[in-house]
């Protein structure tokens, strides 16, 4: 039997190699997110030598942990609902009974992102009070566009021969998604989480104005303080994490493509 | 085994397939055969209910299918398709372990199972169960989209095209060894091609199709000898004398004995696994009359165009489906 020499050969060790170089820039931002969160005295002496001339360099009300807390919660709360929420309607839009909806979805979307966060926010105060859900009422408008956009891209995205072949084969369509379309759409899906997670972290920030905490809180009262130390204190955490969750996130490049 | 009445369909108007009435019997390599958008493939898909007929019936050994469940009735009949339709998230042992484990066999089993299937189409378990399909070729890749259909045993291949993206050598050799699987399982098998080489290669019957309707079914040599209609007798062309040769072996044809004086020695030889047409072509190209035929280095006797002729009638094909006679390594 004429068989072609093994192509595959090598794929093992550069698949270890892109596990490899992967962790080598998640685990220093990890690193710079823990510490600037946790070493007060480190982190504040950062800030002093940034911002010289200010009496106090860290905000008194809450501490950085507390804050980066507060924050996490925030963006976990809306994400994980931004993701129930889009998924499901992303998944609607790809069934047969959801498919003449699929435009008004993908639609209604995009509108919700085009809405400035601040005002849904100050429209979501006379249902929900200050705090926490306002915030994440906002974050979940933002949140949801992505997932719709990325789950309805990764399932059409699956080649027509292998959804064909696992009908073919007697997958029934339950079956079929779990053990071939999602499996295959997961990298595009994965996108949309990432990016809806780094959209995410840089706005509950703004949850600071309705006082709902988080890494806005410093950041606010800098700028009515004119104090930079307390800006840079909310933003270079949130910037550090923005990164940690992208690099994280995202996979080494060519996955699959060996060859 | 499997039998078409009066099936049809039809799309907003616009009718696929025209009351196909068609009988494929247990171990038959049955091809459908036609130009493209003659229906063939909405057919096939139709025996394992991926398209629902719009009127019509399909049964399987004398059931209706329209009753069973549409998942059991497609894991009872292996499935290739010409794009190979192999899972690229999945190894070459999971895309072929696929139906064992949707029947719920348990590990052993399938592990088995799928180690006898890579073999089976010639491909090293050790080496290629653990590849993903992008690291193989074209001719691999179709090799274990018909494993995968074979691996829980059905009884009825239906395959679309399979073969249709290699390249002409190794489509020549998937051809080759399909017939060769097919004999030696027993399957029936029904193969969509628009591929007249390739259906007169492999076809015990042929149901040649246009517009949806059926123009005619049967044997190669029927469709050849006594073809329905004009479109029939052009559709084949005027090379369909030469291909039917290349069906039969000299291994079917009833050999003269050797002359017993040593005049055969000037004759020129060839093996008995070699085609009629390939015989055909060794008598107009050296002009002698008459041939020896050898059967592993030995003359076992002698053929002329009369015998070739006589074997061709009598509608045998070369038993052992082995052509050795092509010296190709197959």
């Amino acid at each position: 039997m004429p068989t072609e020499s093994a192509r595959g050969v090598g794929a093992m060790p550069s698949a270890s190699r892109r596990t490899v170089r992967h962790w080598v820039t998640v685990a220093p931002l990890l690193a710079a997110t823990l510490w600037m969160t946790f070493d007060v005295t480190g982190f504040s002496a950062l800030l002093r030598t940034l911002v010289p001339d200010t009496p106090t360099v860290l905000y008194e009300t809450r501490s950085l942990p507390r804050l980066m807390g507060d924050q996490l919660l925030l963006v976990a709360t809306a994400s994980a609902l931004a993701l129930v929420i889009g998924g499901a309607l992303g998944g609607f839009a790809l069934t047969r009974t959801g498919r003449p909806f699929r435009d008004i979805i993908v639609n209604v979307g995009n509108l919700a992102q085009t809405v400035p966060s601040v005002a849904v926010m100050a429209l979501a105060i006379p249902l929900t009070g200050y705090g926490a859900e306002p915030v994440i009422v906002a974050l979940v408008l933002y949140g949801v566009l992505p997932i719709i956009l990325n789950v309805i891209a990764g399932i059409e995205g699956v080649p027509a021969s292998a959804f064909d072949a696992a009908t073919g084969v007697g997958m029934s369509p339950l079956q079929r998604l779990i053990s071939v379309e999602l499996p295959l759409a997961w990298p595009v899906i994965l996108g949309g989480i990432k990016n809806m997670l780094v959209i995410n972290v840089s706005a509950a920030t703004l949850g600071a104005v309705v006082a709902a905490g988080g890494l806005g809180m410093p950041i606010l009262a800098g700028f009515h303080r004119y104090n930079n130390a307390f800006i840079l204190e909310g933003a270079l955490p949130a910037i550090a994490l923005a990164l940690l969750i992208d690099r994280l996130l995202t996979p080494a490049a060519g996955r699959t493509r060996a060859a | 085994m499997i039998e078409t009445r009066e099936l049809t369909k039809r799309y907003d108007g616009f009718t696929a397939v025209d009351r196909v009435s068609l009988s494929v019997a247990e171990g038959q390599f049955a091809v459908l055969l036609g130009p493209s958008g003659s229906g063939k493939t909405t057919l096939l898909r139709m025996l394992n209910r991926m398209v629902e007929p719009t009127s019509g019936t399909v049964l399987v050994n004398g059931q209706d299918t329209a009753g069973m469940q549409a998942e059991a009735l497609r894991r009872s009949m292996g499935y290739v398709i010409q794009s190979t339709g192999l899972f690229p998230n999945m190894t070459i042992r999971r895309n072929v372990a696929t139906v064992p484990r949707l029947l719920g066999w348990d590990r052993r089993r399938t592990d088995k199972r799928v180690d006898e299937m890579l073999e089976l189409v010639g491909l090293d378990a050790k080496t290629y169960g653990p590849k993903r399909p992008d690291e193989l070729s074209g001719g691999e890749a179709q090799r274990v989209g018909v494993a995968r259909a074979l691996a829980a045993d059905p009884p009825v291949l239906l395959m679309d095209e399979p073969f249709g993206a290699v390249d002409p050598i190794t489509r020549e050799h998937l051809q080759i060894e399909m017939k060769r699987i097919q004999r030696d399982l027993r399957k029936t098998v029904v193969f969509v091609t628009h591929d007249i080489d390739e259906a007169v290669l492999l076809a015990d019957s042929i149901a040649l199709l246009r517009n949806g309707q059926v123009q005619q079914s049967g044997t190669p040599e029927d469709l050849w000898r006594r073809p329905a209609n004009d479109f029939v007798r052009d559709f084949f062309g005027e090379n369909l004398g030469l291909r039917i040769m290349a069906r039969h072996c000299l291994s079917d044809v009833e050999l003269d004995a050797l002359p017993p004086d040593d005049s055969w020695h000037t004759l020129p030889a060839i093996v008995h696994g070699a085609t009629l047409k390939e015989a055909l072509a060794e008598l107009v190209g050296t002009g002698a009359e008459r041939l020896v035929v050898t059967v592993d280095g030995t003359p076992k006797g002698t053929a002329d165009f009369a015998s070739l002729m006589r074997a061709l009638s009598a509608g045998v094909q070369c038993a052992d489906g082995v052509r050795t006679g092509r010296g190709r390594d197959a």
